[in-house]
Parts: C-alpha cells; structure tokens; sequence
C-alpha cells in the first residue's frame, strides 16, 4: 500500500517538475485602434516586475517565464495597461487600446494629435460623451461651465442665437474676440452672416453644426498650442472633431428627446391699479386707480412655454478596411417669445478607407439645413419683448373696433408677433477629403482639402397691420449672402524614436481662400396684407449687392521632442501671408515654445508611490490677430450716388504699415495626479501681453477724414486656472471642478485718450483699466428731503458735470468655473453640472426705462412702488417726476451706478437623470442598449441681479460692449424627457 | 504599384503648388489713383462732391434744421437729447451735432480739393476741365461759406488729404480772409460753370451766392447788383401759388436744390411728422414762430399742419413714405428780398423796396406794405424772410448777421452765443484751433 502511495507520489513530482520547468511565452501586441505592431511595449511578469522585455520593432516579443508567473502585463504610453492570463498558452497576442482615462487620453492638437501626458501647452478637452442628452441648438452651448479659462455667455435666450466665447480674457477692441473654430482640420465660418438687422438676436452659422455629430472639442489656449494657427490664435483655437467609424460590428444609435421650455424670469411691472396710482403721483391728477379698466399683462401677451425636440439616428461601424459613421438628426424648438423658432435638418457621412498598408484616404461630409424664425432685438422701438415692457397696462391688445389698438406711446407688439414675419434659412455644406499617404516607416504625407459653404436667406416683411409697416403701407426685405471657404492642408510628419529619444517632426504648407457674395433688397407699398414677397412691392427702395474676398497663405513646421518620455520640448513656428494685411507686411512669423518636465518618472520620485503624475511645463510664443477688416492700408474712393447720378467719394486714407495684431504669451503650468490618477489637479498661470491693437487714430475733420486706422494699442490679460478631476469612488461617482481668474488690463491707447460712450452702458475703455468698464456718475442714494438722487462730485467743483463722471462698474467677472458631479450608481446615471461667475457687474439699462419715473413714457417695474412720496421718506428709488434735479439739472435717471447692479450668479446648468435598462430587458428585446433619461437646464439660478437673466448681453457676441442689458430676452429653463436605444 | 506611386507624388506636388492666394483686390472700391482716368471718372468724382450734401450732417437734417432751433422758429420735443442743447442756445463742444456737420462740410472741402488737385491726371481737354474745375470750385466755395457764417473764422483747406503723415494741423483764417478764398474761388467758376446733370451748379447759382455772400458782409451795392442780376437774367420767376412749391421740386422760382430720390433718401419727413403717423416729432413750430404769421398768410397754411391727437408740426417736408423731399438752397423769392434789404440799407428807392417786399408778401396772400421809414423796412424784411423761408435754414443766420439775436430771443445773452463752439474732435487733434470765446 505505501509502495503505491510513493509511487504517485513520485509520478506526481515528476509530473510537477515538468510543470515546474521555466517556459517561453511569445506574441505580438498590436494597437487596437490601427492594427499596426506596437514596438516599445514593455511586457512583465505581475508578480516579478523585474522579469520583462519590451516588444521589438515588429512587435513581437519573447519572455520566459517561471511557473509561479500567472500574470503577464503589457503597458505603452497612452494605452490602457492590459493584463493576461498565462494559463498554459506559450502564444499571447495582445491589442492595445487607448486609454480613455484621465491623463492618458490623447488630445487633438494642431494638425495631429498628442498623449495628454506629454503635453507642454495649456490645452483643454472635452469628451461630448457627458453631455450628449443636453438639447443644444449650439456647440458653444455644452462648453459652458467644462473648461477652465473659457468664458462662455449665451447674451441672450435667441433659439439659434450667438454665444460669446472668450479664451484667457479680451485680446482685442476692433479686430474681434472670438476663437478660430476648426473641424476636422479645416478652419470654418463664423459669426453672424445676416444683413436684416436683429440688434442682439444674432444668427450664428455654428448653429448649422450639429453638436450630436462631435466627438471631442479641444480648446487650445496658450500660444505654444495655438501659434502653429499663426496670424489667426491669439483668442484661443477651438478644434472640434467629429464621430468616426470604428473597425466593429455596426452600432446603431437612435435618440429621440423631447421638453419643454420656459421663461425662468418673468419682470415684474405694475398692474393697471398700480399704474394709475403713479400716475396720479406724477401728474397730481385724482383718476380712481380701482375703476375697472384695461388691465393688460403684455408680457403674457408675447410669451408662451415653448417645446423643444430632439430626434437622431447614427450609424458606426466598419472593417480593418472600411470605417463609417453616419448620422442624420431633426432639432426643432419653439421660443419663449411667440412667433421665434428654430429648426435645423442635418445629416453626416464619415468614411475612411485603407486603401493599403501605405495608404488610407477618406472623407467627412456633413449637410444641414435650418430656418430660424426671429423677432426683431431688444434695441427696437419694434420689438415685441422690449414693447411688452415698456406698453403700460392701460392699453388693450384690440379697440372697440376689433383692430390692433396703436393709442400707446409704443407699437402694439401684438401684431408684430402675428402678422410679422423674419424668417432666416441657412444651408451648409461642410466637408473635407483627405488622403494619409505613409512613406517610409514613421514618414507620413497627408493632404486635407476641405470646403465650407454656407448660404443664408432672410425673408422679412412687416405688414400695415404693424406699427412699422404702416408708415410706408409694408415693409419687406429679401437678403442672400453665400459664404465659402476653401481650404488645403498639406503635412509631412516624422515619428521616430531614437532608442530613448523620441521625435515627432512636422511641416506643413496651407492656403486657404474665403469669398462672400452678398445681396440686399428692401420694397416697400404692398398691396395686400398678404403678399408678402418684393414681387408685390411697388417699390424698391433699396438694392445693393456687394463681395468680400481673402486669401491667407502658410508654412509651418512643428518639432516635438521627449527623453524617456521624462523631458519633453515642443517648438513651432508659422509664417502667414494675408491679403488683409498691407504691402510692406504681407508675411508675418509666430513662433512658439514650450518645454515639460514629468518629474514623475524620475528616479528619486519612486518611492512616492501617491503622486502618480507630476508634470511642471512652462512655454512661450507669438500670436497674431488678423481680423483686422480687408484692405484697411489702401487709399481708397467708393460708390457716393447722388440721386440718380453716379459718384465716388475718397473713403479711406492710405496706411501702408497696417499690419496684425500681436500677442506674446507666456504660461507656467503643473499638473499633478494622485492615487494612481485617480485625482487629477492641473494649475496654470499665464500673461498675454497684446500689441499693435488696431485703433482708429483720430484725425482733425478738417483735414476730410476723422479717423487714421492704426496700430496703436496695447492690452494684457494675466490669469490663473485650476482644474481638479477626482475619481471620487472608481467608477461611481467622479467630479470635475475648474475655476478661473482673469485679469484684463488696457496698457496703451493713442494719446492716452480713453474711447467713451460705447453701447448703452456708456462703456469706456482707458488706459490702466479693463476694456468695457462703466463709466457715469456715482448714485450716493436718494435725498430724503426732496426725493431726488444725490450723485458724487468727484473733484469737488461744486457742480455736476462730466468731469464728475467715475468707474462704476467692470463687467469682467473676477472667477468663473464649474463643478460637475457624474454617479453611475446600479443602473442610474446622473450628472450635474453647476456653473458661475462671480464678481461681475451688469449694467441693467432697461431700469433707466422701468424705473424713470416720469422721465418716460414707459411702464414701470413694482420697484417704483417704494419710491420717495414724502419728506424724510428713506429710500433708494427717487420720486416720480418729469423734471431734473432742479439745483444740478441732472435727471434721476441719468446713466449712473444706481443701474449697475452685481451679476454674480450660480446656476445648475444640467441636472440629468438616466436610467439604464439591465442585460436581461436588452436581451429580451434584442437592443444593445436603453437609457432612458430626464433632464433640466437653468433648473436653479442663484444669483441677486434684479433683471431677467445674469448672463445678459444686449449686443450679443459684440468685441467691445459686454454685460449691459436691455430689454433682453431672457435665457430659458428646458424640461426634457429622452430616450436613447442603441442597436 | 508605379503608377500609384507616381500619382501619389502627383498629388502631393499638386499640393504644393498653389496659386497667390493673398493677391486680392478690393470688390467694391477703388483706389485713389484709378478715380481721376477719364472724363467719366472724373464726372464722378464731382457727383460725389455734390453727393456730401445729402449728408444727415448736412442738407440731409442738422445743417438745416439748426438755424430754425437756434432762431426759437423750432422746439425740441423729441428723444435725441443733443438738439436741446440749440434750443437752448447754450452748444456744448462735445456736441455730436456740432460735431458731424464740422466733420460732413469739410469732407466735402476735401473731395472738392481731390478733384482741383489730381484733375489734370485724366488728360482732359481744355473746356471739360475748365467745366469741372468750375464745379469743384463751387462746391469748395459754398462749403467754406457755410462753415464760415456757423463757426466764425475756420481753417481754409486748399489741399486734399492723402499722406497720414501730412501735416493736418491746419489754422484758424480770418473771417475777412475766408470770404477772400470763398469770391477767389467763385471767380474761377463763374465764367466755366454750367449744369452737367440735375442738381448741379448752374451761373445763376454762383450769381445767387454772391448775392448772399455780399448782403452777409454787408456789401449792399454788390447784393443789389447780383440780387438784380439773377432775377432779370436767367429766366426764373416766382411761382403764384405758395403752395407749389411744397414738396420741393423743379418749379420756375427754384434755383438751386440738394437732391434727393427714394433710393437716396433723407428722413426729415420722419423727423417732423406726428408719431401717430410713423414720425419723430422731433421738432415743433414755436409760439414765436406761430404768432410771427399775420392773418391769411398762406405760408402759415402751408408750412404748419396740426394732427387732432399730436398738435403742430411742420409739413414743408411731406414724403413720409418716399423719403424724397428735396431741400431748397436757392430760390428766387430770396433774391428779391436781399435787392429789397441791400436798396433799404444803402437808404434807396423805397418804392422799389416796397415793390420787392410786395412780390413776396402779396404772393403770400397778404397785403401790400406801405411802410417808409428804412428801420422799419428792415424790421419787416426781417420778418418777411423769417415767414417766407421758415424752416429752411435761414432765420438764424439773419438774426446774427443783422445783430438782432441778442434782442430777439431769451437765451441769447451774450454775442459770444453768436457763433458755434468748434467741436471737441478738433480741438483736441488739431494743435492749431482755438476755441470761439465763451466756450
């Protein structure tokens, strides 16, 4: 019996010593995403670190292993570390994905793209992953409150509407402040293409891109990221790439969202009790305020909760050949204000082929339609929100005859809402083909030639019902603008590593040329209330056709260089040529560069096992700025017709040395990542210093002209950004918080002279000041014995005049930020991002109207309902009257503090609740996918400024006036419900 | 595979070789030296000189409406808080009013002096450029006339401005010195000018100018004369009915126009009329103006309207909807009253005043005058002028030259109130000016 017992036993050994012996384990890691061999991977033993090789140059590697090994585990920068099970293999190929964590994700730069740890600039990304159930009309939109350093406002609750966008702070007064938007590689048109003049309500030909359609928005931020866009990156480069295929079975996505939307701000204004009541304070009549009359709520009148609606289908998939991706989506939403629309019809198609192992071509097509249906802005005595403000309650929306009543000091606004129409449509087309053509191994040639066109009509006319239409029995307009941009990229790119050198070389040739053909139509005598096309119109008062052309012309060359990935340096350099700019300064240069050190990886920081990342960076360059308007440096006579006969007249004086803006920015930044990148803390400083501010140097009019364009200002932005990522409870709950400061400064003007009086809040910009501060008399409160406002003398003379007139008020806010929270609980999702702004003041001019007083005719709000009535009466609204201060001769209602107001706010921006159904519901009804999902945006608006929205701008996405409102439409508060069904 | 490659390297030379992109020119202006090529660009440049007077600045609104609001014919009651400043009389520098018509008759000096200056660019003949020079010299006359009897002694520009780095600093020229340029000026263009198209200078203009010119200085031989001259010769006669002549357009009596088409429009109708029917109402007949009309006067009819819900307004510029009303610089009833004014200073021939002022008054559908004494004659001559051309920019000018404003109205308490302050813009480029006392 013992002799069988040891003769298993010895089998046993014999069978476990085989075992035991060390074996071999070989393989080939690829890249997942590209199929190509990885070289460079190291590969170890888990439990025996110190046991591993790194793949060779075709990827393959071998490694012997001893019996205890159980773990193999590959790693390479920017990929997600993967670890497998020996087993008993002796062959283990792996893929390797990139990983789409934190700071090991890869970051779309200029012209390609980089690992995020290797970055030496100030760049931020966003995944549009987060925010997909967000029903945006506008990309800008869902930025808002992600990015440090980015100040988004959306002026206005305009459906279809411009945003304002600001990189680290104002760079400009004349040449424009918004960032370069590029998709896919191909810089696009911008801004407000319309002729028919809407005040703030802009249109913006952004909104003709679906943001569904994007897949991740870098913002490039200082100039070591941005001078590779050379004459165009002072404000900031915004690259926004769209949805690819993927190498997989087909994924189809369909969505469809539908809410509702809602003033969230409703002024409050009198009643017609009230108003009588004034009234009689201000004229000491004794009308009755109780007798029954008219009592009409206008701003009922204009305004309705308005639907919103969302509905998409996509398509992704492909083979190691073949990548698609195709979308095609409806948006449509109503406006808070009746008779305001906004509707868009969009489709996508992404392709990429591999046409060899040399060589993979494909292209990106996009086509969308939208119409925007609007109502005339807040500066308007013809607009329907402002009106519904100023008519007092007295008046009835019909007379005794049934027709629009027109009695009051101001247009009716129900007409206007009915029987006016603006329509807007606007088609695009945006696409771009490419070709990626690989030399040799780590040389690759790409091509990218992209075209943008875009093609908006207005319709207008305004009926003799209205106001504005009676005076000439119709008014109509008929505009059509066609925009195009062609563009052509060309690179050459060189990846190679030198054993631990690692170079990435990259030079570049582009061009690109923009035409605008625009043309305007204005009729008038319709003889219908009906007909509304200038077909009907007897006459034509107004043509005018007119074409814009620029070209710009560039090299550029980038070198990025790292030492074991420890010690990065990146330089880059950009020669532009533009017909904006003059003769003697046709080509300008921007270099850039910046340097990286991942402390990280150096020896002495092993043992600190809880700092996984430590990076500090720091770069340099210079930017330009050339939307300086074409041929500002000519001497120049244009079209002065007098009555039938033709003329020209001298227009313009010549310049000859104009010439672009230019910034130089310096930034110092660390970033850190704790636990194993769970938490992530990113704080950068910069200072932009900008010169040569084109400015308008004013000219004696004796001479003919009034102004000499020049450059002649200089500004300066400085700041702080802070960003933390946490991981708060792995893949649970995450948060991602920023925070930013800006300081702007005007350091030059021409002569030291400030430029006074801009916009309606009397806007001022001076030397040692920020750009756009508030300028106007000082308001020390009401005097209690005669009711009347008591303003500062500032010097002292005894008198109130302009001299008296001080800072007020900066519109620029001192932090902005935002906190989002994602919980990913069971099968709930939720996420909540809170956004604000802090230590921003607006001046709110409708007051000036609401609370005159008497001065005007307008309504007033209940503010007035406190007002001064008797002697000792302590107060801060004066008395009603519809005289000035007696004494100083000033009116209570003169442009002064008494209008600025705080508009700090905190506002829950997005608060969405999904629902994700489990394996089993999936299965039973054969879908990859279901969410269902609530969401709310505005919810919560915290914030003590007394008008309808603190993100307000009247002027809307205008260079220079900022943060000043006037009767503007308000931004809303959605309710939607979604689902999302993925197949 | 060649051939792939070789179209490869194809492409990518076809990449490279783009055309100049940068070289670009302007769609929609010219540059300088492309405007004086030939006779029809040269055409065109004087349509431009002629083109500034539309300018709101100018005959377009403010140069036109100030006089009346300075003289008390006019009361501010409108939203544009500037014009109260005139009411007033106390004009602050700063005034944008003030402001935009410096700015907007001194452009037209320099568009005037292109042309003087680059004419012989365009190889004219001999007669085409006497003719436009001729034109060109008007419209620099008439301009330094209208700055000089607004703003009192101003910079005299006989240069245009095309290098930024010339020297913009132009003096102050004496009042006496500036009515030298002014008749040196309308000298060269008397014996060349004639109309080229609708609207332009004709001899009977540069004659009716001179008469305006000479009774402003106080020339009353020369006034007469030129006064005589334009009405005997050049065939114009007053039109019978007052009321024809209102909107402004091509009658017997008119001379000269700023002319305007419902493509070139103004909006002084707007400014005028009565908000119930789509206006401003920026501006309304004064009392004074009101209680200046004796009974029966036609012109009162027709210059004021009264709307049942908005009171008075003036109707002597009537195209609402057109927005075409021309403005009238000259007409021939002018004439007669500077013969009249000029025969009553030089103590003439009081028939031939009374007959004069009779022309007009009777016209007006009022009685003959038989007043003698020269004081009174000037009184009501005055007064005539003031009815007659009500609201057409003259009043003003006629209460400073005779040196009655000081009487006349209430917030004039100074003669330095006189003349109009030289606006901030000015002032603070142009290290020459100097301010006009008093402000």
């Amino acid at each position: 019996m013992v002799k069988k017992l040891l003769l298993l036993l010895m089998l046993f050994s014999v069978l476990a010593s085989a075992y035991a012996q060390k074996r071999t384990i070989t393989g080939t890691v690829t890249d997942k995403g590209t199929n190509e061999t990885m070289p460079g991977v190291t590969v170890i033993v888990k439990s025996n670190p110190s046991n591993g090789t790194i793949t060779g140059p075709d990827g393959t590697y071998s490694l012997e292993v001893s019996e205890n090994a159980k773990f193999l585990v590959f790693s390479f920068v920017g990929m997600q570390k993967v670890e497998k099970a020996i087993g008993d293999q002796t062959k283990i190929d792996v893929a390797l994905a990139s990983d789409t964590e934190s700071l090991d994700e890869v970051v779309v730069v200029g012209y390609g793209t980089e690992s995020k740890r290797l970055l030496t600039s100030s760049i931020s990304d966003v995944s549009l992953r987060e925010i997909e159930e967000v029903p945006t009309a506008n990309i800008d939109e869902a930025l808002q409150g992600k990015t440090a350093g980015v100040r988004i406002n959306s002026n206005s609750g305009t459906p279809g509407g411009g945003i304002s966008v600001r990189v680290r702070g104002m760079s400009s007064i004349s040449a424009g402040n918004s960032p370069l938007y590029v998709v896919d590689g191909i810089p696009i048109i911008t801004g407000d293409q319309g002729q028919v003049g809407f005040s703030g309500q802009n249109i913006d030909a952004l909104s003709s891109i679906n943001p569904s359609d994007i897949e991740s928005i870098s913002i490039l931020k200082d100039a070591s990221a941005a001078a590779i866009y050379g004459a165009r990156a002072t404000n900031g480069v915004v690259l926004i790439t769209t949805k690819q295929g993927k190498a997989q079975k087909t994924k189809i996505n369909a969505r469809a969202s539908f809410g509702i939307e809602q003033m969230w701000n409703k002024p409050d204004l009198l009643n017609s009790e009230q108003w009588l009541e004034y009234q009689n304070d201000l004229t000491g009549n004794n009308i009755n305020p109780g007798i029954d009359t008219t009592n009409t709520d206008w701003i009922d009148e204009v305004t309705q909760i308005a639907p919103i609606s969302n509905y998409e289908v996509s398509a992704a998939g492909g083979n190691e050949k073949t990548k698609y991706f195709l979308s095609g989506s409806y948006f449509t939403r109503k406006g808070i204000v009746k008779s305001t629309a906004f509707d868009r019809l969009s489709g996508r198609l992404n392709l990429d082929h591999r046409f060899n192992d040399k060589l993979n071509f494909g292209a990106n097509i996009s086509l969308s339609g939208s119409e925007n249906n609007r109502v005339e802005g807040d500066q308007s005595l013809h607009a329907p929100l402002a009106v519904a403000i100023s008519l007092p309650p007295t008046y009835p929306v019909y007379n005794s005859n049934g027709e629009y009543d027109q009695s009051g000091p101001y247009a009716n606004p129900v007409p206007i809402i009915e029987d006016a129409v603006n329509k807007a449509n606007a088609f695009r087309t945006l696409g771009n083909a490419f070709m990626e053509y690989k030399i040799i191994d780590g040389l690759k040639f790409k091509t990218n030639w992209g075209y943008d066109f875009y093609m908006l009509n207005e319709h207008s006319y305004d009926p003799p019902t209205t106001r504005q239409g009676n005076q000439t029995n119709g008014m109509g307009f008929e505009t059509f603008s066609r925009s195009s941009n062609f563009t052509s990229n060309n690179t050459l790119n060189y990846i190679k590593a030198f054993g631990e050198h690692n170079i990435n070389l990259l030079g570049g040739y582009s061009f690109e040329k923009y035409n605008r053909v625009s043309s305007f139509i204005k009729g008038v005598e319709f003889p219908h209330e009906y007909l509304e096309y200038l077909e009907s119109a007897a006459t034509i008062q107004d043509a005018y056709a007119s074409v814009n052309e620029t070209g710009t012309n560039s090299y550029f060359g980038r070198f990025k260089y790292n030492y074991q990935y420890k010690y990065i340096l990146a330089l880059t350099g950009r020669y532009d040529g533009s017909s904006r700019f003059s003769d003697n300064y046709r080509y300008g240069f921007f270099p850039g560069a910046s340097v990286a050190w991942r402390i990280s990886e150096e020896a002495f920081m092993e043992d600190i096992d809880f700092l996984s990342e430590l990076k500090l960076k720091g770069g340099f360059g210079i930017t330009g700025n050339d939307r300086i308007g074409s041929f500002r440096s000519l001497s120049l006579y244009t079209a002065a017709n007098y009555a039938g006969v033709a003329g020209i007249m001298p227009v313009q004086i010549a310049n000859p040395d104009l010439k672009w803006e230019t910034t130089y920015q310096s930034d110092i930044g660390l970033t850190a990542g704790f636990l194993d990148d769970k938490i992530t803390v990113d704080i950068s400083y910069y200072l932009k210093k900008t010169k040569d501010l084109l400015l308008d140097r004013p000219l004696p009019p004796s001479s003919g002209f009034t102004v000499l364009s020049d450059n002649i200002g200089e500004m300066e932005n400085q700041g702080v950004e802070l960003t933390i990522n946490a991981n708060i409870i792995e893949d649970i709950w995450s948060v991602n918080f920023n925070i930013s400061h800006n300081k702007n400064k005007v350091t030059k003007l021409y002569n030291g002279q400030p430029i006074e009086d801009i916009g309606r809040g009397n806007q001022r910009i001076a030397e040692g000041e920020p750009i756009s501060h508030f300028y106007g008399y000082n308001a020390l409160g009401v005097d209690p014995s005669t009711g009347y406002m008591v303003f500062e003398d500032v010097n002292n003379d005894g008198q109130l005049t302009d001299a008296d007139r001080t800072i007020i008020g900066d519109p620029h806010p001192d932090f902005i930020g935002g906190f989002t929270n994602t919980v990913n609980y069971k099968n709930f999702e939720l996420n909540v991002l809170f956004q604000f702004s802090y230590g921003n003041d607006i001046f709110n001019a409708t007051r000036i109207y609401t609370e005159s007083l008497g001065v005007s005719g307008d309504n007033q709000s209940t503010n007035i309902l406190d007002r001064w009535q008797n002697v000792g009466d302590q107060t801060d609204v004066p008395l009603a009257t519809t005289t000035p201060n007696p004494v100083t001769k000033i009116y209570n209602n003169v442009e002064s503090s008494r209008f600025i107001e705080d508009g700090s706010y905190l506002r829950l921006k997005n608060l969405s609740l999904g629902y994700k159904f489990d394996q089993q519901v999936l299965d039973k009804l054969g879908l990859n996918s279901l969410k269902v999902y609530f969401s709310a945006k505005n919810l919560l608006t915290f914030t003590k400024y007394s008008g309808l929205d603190p993100e307000v701008n009247y002027a809307g996405n205008d260079d220079v006036v900022m943060g000043v409102e006037f009767f503007t439409y308000p931004s809303v508060r959605t309710f939607t419900f979604g689902i999302n069904i993925g197949i | 595979m060649t051939t792939m490659k070789n179209l490869i390297y194809i492409l990518i030379a076809l990449s490279f070789a783009a055309c100049d992109v940068t070289d670009i020119d302007p769609k929609g202006d010219i540059p300088q030296d492309l405007a004086f090529t030939d006779e029809s660009s040269v055409r065109a440049t004087i349509a431009g000189c002629y083109d500034n007077l539309q300018s709101s600045s100018y005959y377009g609104r403010n140069y036109l409406v100030l006089p009346d609001l300075l003289a008390n014919n006019l009361n501010h009651t409108g939203t544009t808080q500037e014009y109260a400043e005139f009411t007033n009389n106390s004009v602050q520098s700063d005034n944008f009013i003030i402001d935009g018509i410096w700015s907007s008759i001194y452009d037209g000096i320099n568009r005037a002096n292109m042309v003087i200056h680059f004419i012989d660019d365009a190889g004219l003949s001999n007669d085409d450029k006497n003719l436009y020079l001729a034109h060109a010299y008007f419209i620099r006359a008439f301009n330094h006339f209208n700055l000089v009897r607004m703003f009192g002694a101003v910079p005299v520009k006989t240069a245009p401005s095309t290098d930024p780095a010339q020297d913009f600093n132009a003096p102050r020229t004496s009042v006496d010195s500036v009515y030298m340029y002014i008749e040196t000026d309308l000298n060269k263009a008397r014996n060349y000018i004639a109309e080229i198209f609708t609207g332009s200078a004709t001899p009977a203009v540069i004659k009716a100018l001179y008469a305006r010119m000479a009774l402003y200085q106080g020339e009353w031989s020369e006034a007469k004369a030129y006064a005589d001259t334009v009405i005997s010769n050049y065939g114009y006669s007053i039109v019978p009915a007052f009321a024809d002549l209102y909107p402004a357009n091509n009658n017997p009596e008119s001379i000269f126009q700023a002319q305007f088409s419902e493509q070139d429009n103004n909006i002084l109708a707007q400014y005028f009329y009565p908000t119930s029917e789509g206006g401003r109402h920026e501006f309304t007949p004064s009392d004074s103006i009101l209680s200046a009309f004796e009974a029966g006067d036609v012109r009162f009819d027709e210059s004021i309207s009264e709307h049942p819900d908005d009171g008075l307004y003036v109707d002597k510029y009537r195209e609402l909807e057109t927005r075409s009303d021309n403005v009238y610089l000259f007409r021939l009833a002018e004439m007669y009253l500077i013969r009249a004014e000029a025969e009553t200073m030089l103590n003439g021939d009081v028939t031939a005043i009374q007959d004069d002022i009779n022309t007009i008054r009777n016209r007006a559908g009022v009685d003959s005058t038989n007043v003698t004494d020269y004081n009174q004659l000037q009184e009501l001559i005055l007064q005539e002028r003031r009815r007659e051309f009500a609201f057409e920019g003259h009043y003003w000018f006629d209460l400073v030259r005779t040196g009655k404003a000081i009487d006349e109205l209430e917030t004039v308490t100074s003669t330095e109130q006189y003349l109009m302050p030289i606006p901030l813009s000015e002032m603070q480029t142009n290290d020459r000016m100097t301010q006009n006392p008093g402000y």
